[in-house]
């Protein structure tokens, strides 16, 4: 035998042909009985039901999907996670500019702290002279003092300022002097503000600053606005006297 | 082809027309089934659940110009891979059908001889049954292909269309089941030749 002989044998091939009537002939009363159990039975329901077994996995998935969406959308936009992401724009656009290395390494260091606070959060949108509209934020540092961070509304990549609350006495000591404690009226805070506001541009080409104030309560003050206690944390040595 | 397109949209909710349908294509759905199984029983239950899905699934049904015989043939088909893959007897929604319907042929004693003498004249296709055994032992996505090509003896387009592939495709599953089902058949024949005692080998 060769193998021309398979190919011999497939095309002249004798299939068994059968008929089973009786077989055939039940088979049909049954299917027509069931065509008819079909359509005089409403159609989705049965079906729906038929279908849930089947389709329950899938079902379980998608509710699965749409709770985790929904719940991640909520954490997203919850205050935390929209403060972060604010603070988190902020340190970015810090890092680009042009501020003076020391200037931007403080502010840095503060919008960092704020980053890995576990208590930021954002305070609201406030009006200030300076910065126009600003966002603020508010958390604890590492040593439990209440800060303050405004960032411009229109802007968010622009931080606008930074206001920290601290105990009395304390302070960053590479800010040569700037950390004393001062006692000022409104009229004063104005100068402060007026004052910052033109070092900084001229350093940055922002209105960027960090001011940090005495008083423990959190309390957004804005630059210009009327805070008692504040003190002028700029690296420029003519201003922080002019501000003493 | 317009008219059973007619008769197929007229069988969604007529069980007349499905009834025509069902008569229509039966004997050779049912006979593509046997070559496949060789077993008239399991034919005759595949044959059941093949109609039974067209029936469920009729409403789903869209006319593309590819005649009404390929999708059933497709079903068909599906329900063939499945017994083969499962090694199911009887497919569970039959039971249903034969509760719901009161139908069941196995306890009728006309369809039990029907049956046997059914089988017995499959068994007396020897060279059939030769060749369906070699079949067997080749994947089963070759053995559709070779089934449909040469125990239904339909053109590779048809093919195409039933199973849903290009030609080409169908031409190259062909090709390759024949060399598999070519070199199992050698084996198969010189094992046999080896196994005859002398005088037979003499006499050949």
């Amino acid at each position: 035998m060769t193998e021309n002989d398979l190919f011999k044998k497939l095309e002249n091939l004798k299939v068994p042909q059968v008929e089973t009537p009786i077989y055939k002939g039940s088979l049909k009363k049954a299917l027509l009985t069931a065509h008819q159990n079909m359509q005089s039975k409403p159609f989705i329901i049965p079906n729906l039901f038929i279908n849930m077994k089947k389709f329950a996995p899938v079902s379980l998935l998608a509710v699965a999907l749409v709770v985790g969406v929904l719940y991640g959308t909520n954490l997203l936009s919850s205050p935390i996670a929209s403060a972060q992401s604010m603070i988190e724009k902020a340190i970015a656009q810090v890092e680009q500019s042009k501020m003076a290395p020391d200037q931007q390494q403080k502010v840095l260091a503060v919008l960092n702290q704020a980053k890995q606070a576990k208590d930021l959060k954002f305070l609201g949108e406030k009006e200030t002279a300076q910065n126009g509209k600003v966002k603020s934020l508010s958390f604890t540092d590492t040593n439990g003092k209440a800060v303050v961070v405004d960032l411009k509304e229109n802007d968010l990549e622009k931080p606008a300022s930074v206001e920290g609350q601290e105990q009395e006495g304390s302070g960053d000591s590479n800010t040569a002097g700037n950390e004393k404690t001062q006692t000022r009226t409104d009229s004063e805070l104005n100068k402060i503000g007026d004052s910052a506001e033109t070092s900084n541009t001229a350093v940055t080409g922002k209105a960027v600053e960090v001011k940090q104030s005495t008083d423990s309560n959190v309390e957004v003050k804005a630059p210009g606005a009327d805070a008692t206690e504040a003190v002028e944390a700029s690296n420029d040595p003519a201003e922080a006297e002019q501000l003493k | 082809m317009k008219a059973e397109k007619i008769l197929v949209e007229r069988a969604k909710k007529d069980s007349d027309a499905f009834g025509e349908i069902y008569e229509l294509h039966y004997q050779r759905i049912f006979n593509f089934i046997l070559s496949r199984t060789a077993d008239v029983a399991i034919a005759q239950d595949l044959t059941s659940e093949t109609f039974l899905r067209a029936l469920e699934k009729l409403w789903q049904f869209r006319w593309k110009n590819v005649p009404f015989s390929s999708w059933l043939f497709k079903i068909a088909s599906n329900q063939i891979n499945t017994h083969f893959r499962k090694g199911k007897t009887r497919p569970s929604s039959l039971d249903e059908l034969y509760e719901t319907t009161k139908f069941e042929p196995a306890i009728l004693e006309n369809a039990q001889t029907e049956l046997i003498a059914a089988q017995e004249i499959v068994q007396k296709h020897s060279e059939f049954l030769e060749i369906k055994k070699l079949l067997t032992k080749i994947p089963v996505k070759y053995q559709e292909v070779i089934a449909l090509r040469y125990f239904d003896q339909m053109k590779i387009a048809e093919i195409a269309e039933i199973l849903q592939k290009k030609e080409g495709t169908v031409r190259a599953l062909l090709s390759r089941g024949l060399s598999k089902l070519e070199r199992l058949y050698i084996h198969d024949t010189s094992e046999n030749l080896a196994t005859r005692s002398p005088k037979e080998n003499a006499t050949f």
